[in-house]
């Protein structure tokens, strides 16, 4: 069953390269027309003095930042969504420009939908593609990991507290104007963050290199993705003040979060979001975990593109070793030697029960994946027997 | 006969066909059964065609599912898939592509929770190879779905409503 | 510092033109103004778009003109009446390249207030008019891009305009819309897209825009070489693949091959992808040691991954030309398409001329070693 239609959208200028936060960030937010800006970040950055270095740089150089918002938690929801427009709209302010990680970008994107709909409650904007264009607001993505892909991707995930779900919305309109990749902003990113935020990209340019919704310039950028992560990722680690090392694990972000936002993604980010919501482990843990597993699962399949995949993350005298050709098998195993090594080096967690996930909790998990849309998306059709064993080898 | 008068009166047509094989599959199927359950109390869901009037609709209760008339389709619910047009629509009515073809092809836009929507996908695929022929399904589908009754069961309630 | 933007989306396929009603709705648009040119109203696709639009509460005018190869300032004008005419929101372009630039250089009059090409660089412009472009035929590349060409006839001139306030917002790339499209003209614009798709592989642009050319790479691999039989789907996808090329082209710096290509167009009055296609084997195999850490990339989606397994990595930068050679003698061979500019009235004797041209207009002065390269290139085009 292939796909014979396809569509692909990166509506977002990007702007990336050493010095990009002083050179770019304050022209493009003038270009925008942005006069008072509302900036978003989250505790963390600021304890560390990543807000200021912002906020100081646009004033010197003549954009003013009306207000700030500096308590973005970990999870976002609607409550935190409606308090920062609430913000907004109490300031005057005409622009918003989000520094930070995952979170802090999908509630700036929350925020912009909120507003630029003109909506007071997100929910009623829930869903696939299902606003029109809303009204102009500038709106400037500054990440400060290189993991999640937010910075150009049509997706955002929004806590609802209060019936304990997480709400999706899927829809251009939360795109951001421009991005600014500095690699300055993820130099104090810990090992562990890094490899970890790493995996998460190189979770997303192989699934959205592997599934059915699978298309020419997906694929094109998921490849430079993949090319990008396995030449750049152990520099990130080991030399966390290599700036060259960090734009480049930016830019792989940026580009597997152009690829998978065009062509979804498939089981591991299903099983990853139940792990999320049912054991509350983070985005980036499950999928370094779940991936060998999901794609030994895949394999029968997607063996000639894990080749592929294999081609471009190594060198040639690696490739030629490869015994029976069997190179789809081999780009697995290389990418669990690659997490275990790296993730003992740094102390990450490679099985799930180190996690603190019970056994139990697996069957819920297990539940929960079935009812998410990435499984729509994957190569192979999955049974609940089928997770729960996928589970199962990750967990212990 | 205008061809576009044609195809809307196909969708509607077909979706009442639908309408109908849901509300057999809730009696005769415990998948359908479960899958309804899943879906809150009180909890309507519409399927309908950008620029036509061709819609279906139901509503799920905790023991009971209704399925709308035409005419009575309410006009709005809590879950709304809502095709871009009507040749987006015709080839899931003909059995030519599965609705999880249709959704990697951007042939819908949907409003509401996207993971009740799953549920709604996987129900509309149950019904989908209730109702088509297994050489079909097996074009359209990664993995056809394993009904509990027989399609002939099916095509019985269609006939006598039992 | 690098940047990327392509706001362009992309809707290629089957079915692609299903989704123009929904588009129009996503933009807030009631009115589009649908410019087409004759031979595209001849073909019946007007009439398809029309069958699409209906019942979708969109009141669409359609306005036929006689392009032929290019747009020209009459065109615009007729084009800049009728949307105000007939209180248009939005522009549909449905045709060829031609229709294309008339339809981005109208969106610019729109947004800007003015009516005169001239007035384009004194004027502050923004992206609120919806542009959608539908390609019926191979076009010229610039589908996706933010430059248009319009001409002036009775000048002998043209206008170059370049603002990303002509930005495409969708461009619909639909099957049923490819067969008119002959053999011949898809070979040749496969082969311009496959040139400009390489040149953008090796020049300095960012990863971004690489994407683009990296797909157009694979898209031609998977659809056009080796092939001798086309169907609706291979014509399409080659229709993508321009488009994806020419989004990566644009974000080509002026360099030596594309100031030779417009020496030659303008001097000899050679078709500039002609021309272009021409001379671009030869500027890389000149090249080619300065392209090093790319051709691998480059062979990788030429001949894709099995066969690039097969050769030893230091012989890569020969299986390269050897593989553009191969393309370039089985176009050749078919259909009788030319890749020698003698066979478009370039003679050797105009080789000097072409490159004091073609220095002068770079700003640059000709050293031996420079001067030696430009002639063994035209030498080898010729």
């Amino acid at each position: 069953m292939s796909n014979k239609y396809y569509e692909f959208e990166n509506g977002v200028r990007i702007v990336y390269g050493k010095e990009s936060l002083k050179e770019e960030l304050p022209y493009q937010l003038k270009q925008l027309g942005a006069n008072r800006v509302l900036l978003i970040s989250g505790p963390v950055l600021n304890r560390i003095g990543t807000v200021d270095m912002v906020r100081e740089e646009c004033e010197r150089q003549g954009v003013k930042i009306q207000a700030v918002f500096i308590d973005v938690p970990n999870d976002s929801s609607l409550e935190v969504v409606a308090n920062i427009a609430q913000v907004y709209l109490v300031n005057g302010c005409d622009s918003i420009l989000a520094v930070g990680g995952g979170s802090v970008m999908d509630t700036a994107k929350g925020v912009k939908l909120l507003l630029s709909q003109g909506v007071s409650d997100l929910s009623k904007v829930m869903g696939m593609n299902m606003v029109k264009k809303g009204e102009k607001i500038p709106f400037v993505l500054m990440p400060t990991t290189s993991g999640t892909g937010s910075e150009v991707t049509k997706v955002t995930v929004i806590s609802d507290l209060a019936r304990n779900t997480k709400l999706e919305f899927v829809t251009a309109e939360i795109l951001p104007d421009v991005c600014v990749l500095d690699p300055i902003l993820t130099t104090t990113l810990p090992p562990r963050a890094t490899l970890l935020s790493g995996f998460d990209t190189l979770t997303h340019a192989i699934e959205g290199y592997t599934c059915t919704q699978k298309n020419p310039l997906s694929d094109a950028t998921a490849r430079l993705a993949i090319k990008l992560f396995a030449q750049n990722i152990g520099g990130a680690i080991d030399n966390p003040l290599d700036l060259d090392s960090r734009l480049r694990m930016m830019i792989c972000s940026a580009l597997a979060g152009a690829s998978f936002s065009n062509s979804m993604v498939g089981a591991v980010h299903a099983i990853g979001h139940a792990l999320g919501g049912e054991c509350h482990l983070g985005h980036d843990i499950s999928m370094s975990i779940l991936l060998p597993y999901v794609m030994e699962f895949n394999y029968d399949i997607a063996k000639d593109l894990y080749g592929n995949i294999f081609r471009l993350m190594v060198d040639d005298s690696t490739y030629k070793k490869v015994s029976d050709k069997n190179y789809g098998r081999a780009c697995i195993e290389y990418i669990k030697g690659l997490y275990c090594k790296l993730a003992q080096q740094v102390g990450a967690a490679t099985k799930l029960n180190e996690l603190g996930v019970s056994r139990e909790q697996l069957e819920i998990v297990a539940d929960k994946a079935m009812r998410d849309g990435a499984m729509l998306t994957n190569m192979k059709a999955l049974s609940r027997d089928d997770v729960m064993n996928i589970l199962i080898k990750a967990f212990e | 006969m205008n061809l576009n008068f044609g195809k809307v009166l196909f969708a509607k047509t077909v979706f009442g066909a639908l309408g109908r094989a849901i509300k057999g599959g809730y009696k005769i199927d415990s998948q359908i059964v479960r899958l309804v359950q899943e879906l809150p109390n009180d909890y309507t869901v519409i399927m309908s065609v950008k620029g036509t009037n061709a819609k279906l609709s139901f509503t799920a209760f905790e023991d009971n599912l209704i399925v709308h008339k035409l005419k009575k389709a309410p006009k709005s619910g809590d879950l709304e898939i809502v095709f871009k047009s009507i040749d987006c629509v015709l080839p899931l009515l003909c059995g030519f592509k599965g609705i999880g073809q249709a959704y990697s092809e951007h042939d819908f836009i949907m409003r509401g929770d996207i993971c009740k929507g799953m549920v709604v996908v996987d129900l509309i695929s149950l019904i989908e190879a209730y109702l088509f022929p297994t050489f079909m399904l097996k074009r359209i589908m990664l993995s056809v779905p394993k009904t509990e009754k027989s399609k002939a069961r099916m095509y019985g309630y269609f006939i006598s409503g039992k | 510092m690098k940047a990327f933007e392509n706001k362009t989306k992309i809707l290629c396929g089957k079915g692609a033109l299903d989704k123009l009603g929904y588009e129009l709705d996503y933009f807030n648009c009631k009115a589009p103004l649908i410019i087409c040119d004759e031979m595209t109203d001849k073909a019946g696709y007007a009439r398809e778009l029309k069958k699409k639009l209906r019942g979708m509460d969109i009141t669409a005018k359609f306005l036929s003109l006689n392009i032929v190869d290019r747009g020209e300032l009459s065109h615009l004008e007729k084009a800049r009446k009728a949307f105000y005419e007939y209180s248009c929101d939005s522009i549909i372009s449905l045709g060829g390249g031609g229709v294309t630039d008339i339809a981005k250089a109208l969106k610019l009059f729109v947004n800007t207030g003015i009516s005169n090409l001239s007035e384009i660089n004194q004027v502050q412009s923004t992206d609120k008019t919806t542009l959608i472009v539908i390609p019926a035929f191979l076009g010229n590349g610039n589908e996706g891009t933010r430059f248009a060409k319009i001409y002036n006839t009775s000048h002998n001139d043209c206008y170059d305009i370049d603002s990303t306030a002509i930005a495409v917002n969708a461009v619909i790339i639909d099957e049923s819309l490819s067969y008119t499209v002959s053999e011949k003209s898809l070979r040749e614009s496969a082969i311009y897209a496959l040139g400009m798709a390489l040149c953008a592989n090796v020049e300095r642009i960012s990863i971004f825009s690489k994407s683009y050319a990296c797909a157009a790479l694979s898209i031609l691999h998977d659809n056009f070489l080796n092939k001798k039989r086309y169907s609706k789907s291979n014509k399409n996808a080659v229709m993508s693949a321009m488009i994806y090329a020419g989004i990566a082209f644009s974000e080509v710096e002026d360099n030596i091959l594309i100031a030779l290509t417009r020496e030659i167009a303008e001097f000899k009055k050679v078709r500039r992808d002609i021309a272009f296609v021409c001379i671009l084997p030869h500027y890389i195999n000149m090249f080619i040691n300065k392209f090093n850490k790319v051709n691998h990339t480059l062979l990788l989606l030429l001949v894709g991954d099995e066969e690039f397994s097969n050769v030893e990595e230091d012989k890569r930068n020969d299986a390269l030309l050897n593989t553009i050679e191969k393309i370039y003698t089985a176009h050749n061979k078919l259909y009788g398409c030319s890749t020698k500019l003698r066979d478009y009235g370039v003679s050797v004797g105009d080789i000097d001329n072409i490159i004091e041209y073609t220095m002068q207009n770079c700003g640059q002065s000709l050293d031996g070693q420079m001067e030696y390269m430009l002639k063994e290139i035209l030498n080898r085009a010729i």
